[in-house]
C-alpha cells in the first residue's frame, strides 16, 4: 500500500515536470494524433488502401485528392493515413521486443555478474560493433520481407543498447539495502529481479525506449526503401518513397508527403523522448 | 526557456544549411563527374583532346547495368554486346533497310540447305596485329554452337564437318536446315574472335579484356564504374567518328537522365518512361524510341500446382486481367497490349486477342476449374520498377475475382537461378528477340528449355521445329500462325504487352537509329557540329 502511494507521487512529479516542457507536450500531442489516425484509419481515410483508379493516375493535389494520386491512381493521403498504422506498429512492437529481451539479458548480466555477465555483454559488444543499418539489412535479407520479419530485423539491433543500460542500472541497484534485505528473508533471484530491481531501473528503460521508437521507425522505413522490408501494396512510408523516387522530378508530391510523414513522426517522438528524459531525471538538467 | 528557443533556432538553421550543402553537392557532383570525364579522356588521348576539330573525341554512354562478362560466348546481355559492338565484328551486318550486307565476309552463298560458303576479307587484323583467317571464323562458330547461351541459334552448325578451305574461304556445314542462320550471323552475338588470342588469354581474362577486329580496342575496365576503349589504328574499314569511348555504369535511372541533361554522357540507355517527354522536349537532347522485338508475358509455371494441367484456371486468370489498364498502369503508356505471343514486326505475327476483361466470366471459370471460393497464388519478382508495379496491379485485379496474390521479392541472382531450375511460380518475363525471326521470338517455348514455363507440350516442339527447318517464307508464316492459334488456345502463359524502349542522346549525336532488338551498334555514331 505504502509503496503504491510513493510510486504514484513519483509519476505525478514526472508528469508535472513534463507538462512544463512545451516542446515535449507538442510532441505528445502529435503522437496522440498519430495514434488516433492509426486506430481510426478505416473511418478517416477517404479512399481504400489499395483502391486503384486508372483514370486518375498521377494527379496533382486537389480537393478530391489533397495529396494527389500515385502511379496507380491511388489516393496518397489515404495511403499515408494507413501507413501510420504500419509505421507505429513496427516502431512500437519492435521496440517492445528489444526492450523485453534486452532488459532481461541486462538484468541477468548485472545481477549475476561473473561468467553470465561476460557472455551476455560480450555478445552485446559484438552486435554493437556492427552498424545498426547493416545488421538490420543482413537480418532482413536472411529472413525475407514481411511485417514480422522487419520487426525482428529492427529489434535485434536495439537489444544490446537496452542490455547495457539495464545492466549499468542493475549494478547500482543490486547493492542497495532493500535488495540485501529481500535476499536475507530468502526471496528467490527471479523474485528479487522482478520485484526490486526491475521497478528501479524502469526510468532509463523508458527513456531509451521513447528515443528508440523514432530510430526503429526510421530503420524500418529504410529497409522498406531498399525493398527488403514490407512488401507492396502495404502502404509503408519507406516503400512509398522508394516506389515514388523515379517520379521525383515530375510529381513532387509523391515523395514529399511520405517523407513529411516520416519526419513529423520521428520529430514528435524525439521531442517527447527528450522531454521525458529531462522529466525522469531532473539531475541531468542544468 | 529562452536558451531552448535559441538552440532550436540554431538547430533548424544547421539542418537547413546542411540541406543546402546537400543540394549544392549533388548539383556539383554532376559537373564534377563531367569534369572527371574530360580529365580521363585528356589522360588517354593526350594531344588529341586539344587538336579536336570541333566534334567530340570521346563518346560517353551511360549503361544501366554493368555487364558481368564481355566474353561473347558467355552471355546474352544487351549492354555487354553494346560494349563489344566496337571491339568485335560479325561476318555480316544489316543495313537500315534490314538487308544483309557484307562485313568481314565479302560473299556468301548456300550450296544446298545444309552447306553455306563464305569468302572473307583479306585485310582484317586483330588488335594485336595478327591477321584474321578462316580458322578464327571456324573457332568462333564452334564456340557459339557449343555455348549454352547461343546454341539456340548456332546449334545447327555441324562443327565437325565445317571445313577451312584456305585463309579466306570457309565452308560451314549444318546439322539441319535452319532458316534464320544468316540473320543470327549478322547480330552482335556472332563477333569473330581470334582462336590464338582467346586460347592464350583464357576465357576469364578475355571476359575482362576482349580483343577483336573492330574499330576500337579495349583499354581498361574499372569495375563498378566504367569501361574505356581507344581507337585501333590498324582498322581495315572506316574509323569511328570518336577517338575514345567510355561506358559509365549508372544504375539509378533518374541519375542517367540527369547526366544526359547536364552533358555528362552523350547517350543514356534504358530511360525511365517518366523522363521520355522531358528528354524529347529538351532542345539539347533527343529521344530515340521505338517498338522493340520484345514481349512481356505472365509466365505461369505449368509444372506446379495449381496451374498444371488446369486450362480453365489459366483462362480464368487471363479473363480476370483488365489488360488495357494493367499495361497502362505498369508501363505508363510506353507499351501496347499484346495481341499474341510475339511482336508485330516479326514474320508471321497473327492477331489473336487481346482477351476481353470479364471478371464475372473469370469467377465462373474459377468455379468450373475447381476453385469456387478463390485461391492463393504466389507471384515472384526481383528489383525492377516495372515488375513491381505489375505485381501491385495484378494483386489488385485478381483480388477482385477472388484470387489472392502474395508477392515474393527475390534478388536478381536468386530469381535467375530459380527460373533456370523451374521453381518460379509465376512472374512477369520479358523476352526480346535478338534476331528478327519467330524462332528467336519464341525462344522460351521449346520443351528443352528448363525455365519456369515447363508446359511439356510436344505439339509446340513439333511446330517450332517445322518452322525453323522450313525455308519457304509463306509456309513458315502458315506454321507460325498455327502455332500462335495453339498457344492462344492453351494459354500456358498470358501475353501482356509489347513494350517500347527508348534511349536518349545529346542533340549533336547523329546516326544512332533505334534498334528493336536493343543491341545497339555504336560504331556508326557521329557527332554533328552543335
Amino acid at each position: 500500500m505504502k509503496i503504491g502511494l510513493r510510486k504514484n507521487s513519483q509519476w505525478r512529479d514526472v508528469w508535472h515536470r513534463l507538462k512544463k516542457n512545451r516542446m515535449a507536450m507538442f510532441g505528445l500531442a502529435v503522437l496522440i494524433l498519430l495514434v488516433l489516425l492509426a486506430i481510426f484509419a478505416d473511418f478517416i481515410a477517404p479512399y481504400g488502401v489499395d483502391e486503384q483508379n486508372y483514370s486518375e493516375m498521377l494527379q496533382s493535389p486537389s480537393l478530391r485528392h489533397p495529396m494527389g494520386t500515385d502511379n496507380f491512381g491511388r489516393d496518397i493521403m489515404s495511403r499515408i493515413i494507413y501507413g501510420t498504422r504500419i509505421s507505429l506498429l513496427i516502431g512500437f512492437i519492435s521496440l517492445l521486443i528489444s526492450a523485453v529481451v534486452g532488459s532481461i539479458l541486462g538484468a541477468c548480466a548485472g545481477y549475476f555478474s561473473g561468467i553470465s555477465d561476460t557472455i551476455i555483454m560480450r555478445g552485446a559488444d559484438i552486435l554493437m560493433a556492427i552498424p545498426r543499418t547493416v545488421l538490420a539489412i543482413a537480418i532482413a535479407t536472411t529472413l525475407g520481407p514481411g511485417l514480422v520479419n522487419a520487426m525482428i530485423a529492427v529489434a535485434i539491433g536495439t537489444i544490446p543498447s537496452f542490455a547495457r543500460v539495464v545492466r549499468a542500472s542493475t549494478l547500482t541497484v543490486k547493492d542497495q539495502e532493500y535488495v540485501e534485505a529481500a535476499r536475507a528473508i530468502g526471496a528467490s533471484n527471479t523474485h528479487i529481479i522482478a520485484k526490486y530491481i526491475f521497478p528501479n531501473v524502469l526510468a532509463p528503460i523508458i527513456v531509451q525506449a521513447t528515443l528508440g521508437v523514432a530510430t526503429a521507425i526510421l530503420l524500418a522505413a529504410s529497409l522498406s526503401f531498399l525493398g527488403i522490408g514490407i512488401e507492396p501494396p502495404t502502404p509503408e512510408w519507406g516503400s512509398m518513397l522508394s516506389a515514388a523516387r523515379s517520379y521525383i522530378r515530375d510529381y513532387w508530391y509523391m515523395v514529399t508527403f511520405p517523407g513529411l510523414a516520416i519526419m513529423v513522426t520521428v520529430l514528435a517522438l524525439n521531442l517527447f523522448g527528450d522531454g521525458l528524459r529531462d522529466a525522469l531525471d531532473p539531475k541531468l538538467k542544468k | 526557456m529562452k536558451k531552448r528557443w535559441i538552440s532550436l533556432l540554431l538547430a533548424s538553421l544547421m539542418t537547413l544549411s546542411l540541406a543546402a550543402c546537400g543540394g549544392s553537392e549533388s548539383g556539383g557532383s554532376g559537373s564534377e563527374a563531367a569534369a572527371g570525364n574530360t580529365q580521363s579522356f585528356a589522360e588517354n588521348s593526350g594531344a588529341a583532346a586539344s587538336t579536336g576539330t570541333g566534334t567530340k573525341d570521346t563518346l560517353i554512354v551511360a549503361l544501366p547495368v554493368e555487364p558481368a562478362t564481355l566474353d561473347p560466348f558467355m552471355h546474352t546481355n544487351q549492354n555487354g554486346f553494346m560494349c563489344t559492338s566496337l571491339v568485335l565484328e560479325s561476318l555480316l551486318k544489316k543495313n537500315d533497310d534490314g538487308e544483309l550486307i557484307p562485313w568481314l565476309a565479302t560473299e556468301w552463298a548456300y550450296e544446298d540447305d545444309t552447306t553455306l560458303n563464305f569468302t572473307l576479307r583479306d585485310d582484317v587484323t586483330f588488335h594485336d596485329g595478327s591477321k584474321m583467317t578462316a580458322q578464327d571464323v571456324k573457332f568462333t562458330l564452334t564456340q557459339l554452337a557449343q555455348s549454352s547461351f547461343h546454341s539456340t541459334f548456332f546449334g545447327c552448325i555441324d562443327t565437325e564437318n565445317t571445313t577451312v578451305i584456305d585463309d579466306t574461304h570457309i565452308q560451314v556445314k549444318l546439322l539441319y536446315p535452319y532458316a534464320p542462320l544468316l540473320e543470327a550471323l549478322a547480330t552482335l552475338r556472332a563477333g569473330i574472335v581470334s582462336e590464338s588470342i582467346y586460347n592464350e588469354m583464357g576465357p576469364d581474362e578475355f571476359a575482362r579484356h576482349p580483343v577483336g577486329t573492330g574499330p576500337m580496342q579495349f583499354s581498361q575496365w574499372v569495375t563498378g564504374d566504367r569501361i574505356e576503349m581507344t581507337r585501333y589504328d590498324g582498322y581495315w574499314g572506316e574509323p569511328t567518328a570518336f577517338e575514345n569511348f567510355v561506358a559509365r555504369v549508372i544504375v539509378e535511372a533518374s541519375s542517367r537522365t540527369i547526366e544526359l541533361e547536364t552533358g555528362g554522357v552523350d547517350i543514356a540507355f534504358e530511360l525511365p518512361s517518366a523522363d521520355w517527354s522531358r528528354i524529347n522536349e529538351n532542345p539539347e537532347t533527343q529521344l530515340i524510341s521505338g517498338n522493340t522485338q520484345g514481349i512481356s508475358y505472365l509466365c505461369l509455371n505449368n509444372s506446379m500446382e495449381p496451374i498444371a494441367g488446369n486450362e480453365t484456371l489459366r483462362k480464368a486468370l487471363a479473363y480476370g486481367l483488365d489488360m488495357e489498364n494493367l499495361v497502362l498502369a505498369t508501363w505508363q503508356g510506353t507499351a501496347d497490349v499484346a495481341d499474341t505471343f510475339y511482336a508485330p514486326m516479326i514474320l508471321g505475327h497473327k492477331t489473336e486477342g487481346p482477351l476481353e476483361y470479364n471478371p464475372e466470366l473469370a469467377k465462373e471459370m474459377l468455379a468450373e476449374a475447381g476453385y469456387p471460393d478463390g485461391l492463393d497464388v504466389t507471384y515472384m519478382t526481383y528489383e525492377s520498377a516495372i515488375n513491381q508495379a505489375f505485381a501491385e496491379v495484378l494483386k489488385n485485379m485478381w483480388g477482385q475475382i477472388g484470387v489472392n496474390v502474395s508477392i515474393q521479392f527475390l534478388d536478381l541472382a536468386t530469381f535467375t537461378e530459380m527460373n533456370n531450375s523451374g521453381e518460379i511460380t509465376m512472374a512477369l518475363m520479358t523476352n526480346t528477340a535478338s534476331i528478327n525471326d519467330p524462332s528467336a521470338a519464341l525462344v522460351a517455348w521449346p520443351t528443352s528449355r528448363t525455365i519456369s514455363l515447363r508446359h511439356g507440350d510436344a505439339h509446340i516442339d513439333e511446330l517450332l521445329q517445322a518452322g525453323q527447318q522450313t525455308m519457304d517464307e509463306q509456309e513458315r508464316i502458315a506454321i507460325y500462325g498455327e502455332l500462335q492459334d495453339y498457344l492462344w488456345e492453351k494459354m500456358y502463359a498470358i501475353p501482356i504487352a509489347f513494350p517500347r524502349n527508348a534511349y536518349g542522346a545529346r542533340s549533336n549525336v547523329a546516326n544512332l537509329p533505334f534498334y528493336p532488338d536493343l543491341m545497339v551498334d555504336l560504331t556508326r555514331v557521329q557527332f554533328t557540329e552543335a
